[in-house]
């Protein structure tokens, strides 16, 4: 396909200049494919430095644990030898009975009382058969018997931990579903966002290459640029809350999108969810604490205590919550 | 589940062999008709480091290994209850030195052998079902862990009777506790798996008063404040499937998935670091190290074994279906050096296949020298009440 009109910039001097230029400027296909390219491979570049990084660490690790463990064995050994020496020490070394069965052994191996394979006695409690280069068996060894004891009579109880509060523990602890996977940025990652940006500017491919390779969402990626940016330039802030607001805009978002199914199902005058009685898409009044619009306390402390209600009387997930409110809608 | 991020993530290991090792079968043994669930040689007292035992049905059998590969069965206990069956054991010691036997199985009791005296020391009553493992903490040997298929890890003092702590309740595993160990050098930390598919770390040091009032309890064991810990300091859930083994290997954690159920995924063991929170229990982060993949193996509850020097594992690899599995000792051409070797086979499934220890495991590929089979044990399964008769193999 021709492109009739002809480029509003230069293309050679857009690859050069390439630095956090406005992305509003319109390019062309060709060009922006150029774009993406050399984006990719600064990432693929940041990309194989974590990885050796990673394998230099790895290595590391591996090492100090090696001396770690070698010194926990010797400890070990020393303290088998001190109890060898203890014993010894205490008078006769076959005070036991196990040293004794010991010793008897080899005397008997030197005596060439060797069984091989092949003549075993079929009693039941001949313990042990040998199929290769023959056993000592003492014969004065016989099966000691432990004698029965009584146990313990099978008791039923409810469960302890029934289906709901294994949700809410799951929930609590971030072992979350599928769906609403909620990964922290890690340090690696951080570094090729910062670098690839510092390098290729803050353009829109940039962020959704980024994504791409990070396996997120590019407004995700975004946001947490910005958290980054304003978190290094905001170091003499009194204000140490307004670092992360990009971050804590986007979870908002979230926590609003996870809410809606539940705020549908809920019934105002019974005070359960899915009632049967009254149906389902009441309006809800939420409760206003304070009579600031902007604080951000007042948001939250309705919604767990929402969540809560839920799940004691109704054992569901987020997604399975928004299915039934899907069917019910 | 815990995602892998960039730049985090674990080296992986490959099932290619990089050397071969010189090991050799120098005996092999059968027992009775019952499959044997556990073989395990004594670390604690140097004079026994030649001894193992084994447990199988419901007998306890010690061997010793003598020059030229020639074994001797030195001791033998039968429980009385011939529905017992053994899937687990691990030796121990009181203050004096004697040598314990601790086996625990489907009855859910813990039979406390006193070796060196021949005879049954104590049996704790008082998990709610079977035993799967009985761990001995080294720096301590007259402690003793133990995971049950209740949901609960024990620790017992073997000298006085004592139940101690029960690692249970509104933090505890939600199925089967499958395999428990203690840490190394730290003797507060213990960790436990199962098949709720996590990894559970547990702290003892808010309650170790406890653990040493055990050993100048006077009164009946029965009266002694059993405390229940709920709460792991860590929870990793690594894994996607039942944790059927897991060791500390210094402050690493070498845990085994078995994806049998789901088949056609290949198992791995995974080496990882917990990275705990002091201040906030109950935080904590995993960093997954390595990964060693593992042939097919359609057998739960295969463990893991290391050497003394945790410098060698074995584990199982693939099992065939036409060759009959067998108990093999395989001694090293070193002198000196022994393989403590705990293999389990779930009752539930029993294979005419064959279950060998691959001497040939992974390792130079790696950073971490882990795997070389000095001694390995296979352990022989066979339906019950089918005569045996085993051609012998070649390795």
């Amino acid at each position: 396909m021709t492109n009739s009109s002809p480029p509003k910039v230069n293309p050679l001097s857009t690859a050069a200049a390439g630095r956090s230029e406005s992305p509003d400027v319109p390019v062309n296909a060709a060009q922006q494919e150029a774009d993406a390219t050399e984006i990719s491979m600064v990432i693929e570049s940041l990309k194989l430095q974590a990885d050796a990084d990673r394998r230099e660490y790895v290595m590391k690790r591996m090492e100090e644990n090696r001396i770690k463990v070698a010194e926990i064995t010797r400890n070990r050994h020393q303290l088998s030898i001190e109890r060898t020496n203890q014993m010894n020490m205490n008078g006769n070394k076959f005070d036991n009975l196990l040293s004794r069965r010991q010793q008897e052994a080899i005397d008997m191996q030197k005596r060439g009382e060797i069984r091989f394979g092949g003549s075993s006695s079929s009693q039941e409690d001949d313990p042990v058969i040998p199929l290769g280069p023959g056993i000592v068996l003492n014969s004065s060894v016989r099966p000691i018997i432990l004698p029965k004891v009584e146990k313990l009579p099978r008791h039923v109880t409810s469960v302890f931990i029934d289906r709901n509060q294994r949700r809410i523990y799951d929930d609590h602890n971030g072992f979350s579903d599928e769906e609403e996977e909620e990964r922290e940025f890690a340090g690696p990652e951080d570094n090729i966002i910062r670098m690839t940006v510092e390098e290729v500017g803050a353009s829109d491919t940039v962020f959704d290459l980024l994504a791409k390779r990070l396996s997120r969402e590019p407004c995700e990626v975004k946001a947490r640029y910005e958290a980054l940016v304003s978190r290094k330039n905001a170091t003499e802030s009194s204000k140490p809350g307004e670092t992360d607001s990009a971050m804590n805009a986007l979870l908002d978002k979230r926590l609003e999108e996870a809410q809606a199914p539940f705020d549908y199902l809920f019934c105002r005058q019974c005070l359960i969810f899915d009632c049967k009685f009254h149906g389902h898409g009441q309006e809800l009044v939420y409760p206003v604490t304070s009579p600031s619009p902007s604080s951000p306390a007042a948001f939250p402390t309705y919604f767990p205590l929402l969540l809560s209600i839920f799940l004691i009387s109704f054992p569901m997930s987020v997604p399975e919550a928004k299915a039934v409110a899907k069917k019910k809608m | 589940m815990t995602k892998i991020t960039l730049g985090c993530e674990p080296a992986v290991g490959s099932l290619a062999p990089s050397k071969k090792r010189d090991y050799r079968v120098t005996n092999r043994l059968q027992e009775g008709k019952r499959p044997i669930y556990a073989v395990v040689f004594n670390f604690i007292d140097s004079r026994y480091y030649n001894v193992f035992a084994t447990v199988g049905g419901n007998r306890v059998t010690v061997y010793q290994c003598l020059e030229g590969g020639v074994i001797a069965v030195l001791q033998s206990y039968i429980d009385e209850d011939k529905d017992e069956s053994f899937y687990t054991v691990s030796w121990a010691c009181d203050a004096d030195g004697t040598p314990l036997l601790v086996a625990g199985g489907i009855n859910g009791i813990i039979r406390v052998i006193d070796a060196g005296n021949e005879k049954i020391h104590k049996s704790f009553v008082g998990h709610g079902d079977s035993v799967n493992e009985i761990r001995t903490q080294a720096l301590r040997p007259s402690l003793v862990l133990s995971a049950s298929k209740d949901e609960s890890v024990r620790l017992w003092n073997v000298q006085t009777g004592i139940c101690i702590l029960i690692f249970a309740g509104a933090g505890g595993h939600r199925n089967e506790v499958l395999s428990v160990d203690f840490h190394p050098s730290d003797i507060y930390r213990i960790a436990s798996c199962g098949m709720d598919n996590t990894v559970k770390i547990w702290s003892m040091k808010e309650f170790w008063t406890y653990v040493e009032r055990s050993f100048t309890w006077e009164e009946l064991p029965s009266q002694f404040p059993t405390k229940y810990v709920q709460f792991p300091v860590l929870i990793a859930s690594i894994h996607t499937n039942y944790v059927d083994c897991i060791r500390w290997l210094g402050d690493f954690i070498l845990s085994k998935v078995n994806d049998c159920l789901i088949q056609s995924v290949d198992n791995e063991f995974i080496l990882w670091e917990p990275k705990m929170k002091e201040q906030s229990p109950g935080e904590g982060t995993v960093d997954i190290l390595q990964k060693y993949p593992v042939p097919e193996c359609d057998i739960w509850f295969i463990k893991l074994s290391c050497d003394f020097h945790y410098n060698t594992a074995a584990i199982v690899g693939k099992i065939s279906d036409d060759v009959d599995l067998e108990a093999y000792i395989i001694q090293a051409t070193e002198k000196g050096k022994y393989l403590y070797g705990n293999c389990r086979l779930a009752p539930l499934l029993s294979l005419q296949g064959y279950l060998m220890s691959s001497p040939n495991l992974p390792s130079g590929k790696l950073p971490c020298r882990l795997t070389e089979a000095q001694y390995s044990v296979a352990v022989k399964t066979e339906p019950f009440g089918v005569g045996i008769q085993s051609q012998p193999h070649s390795l």
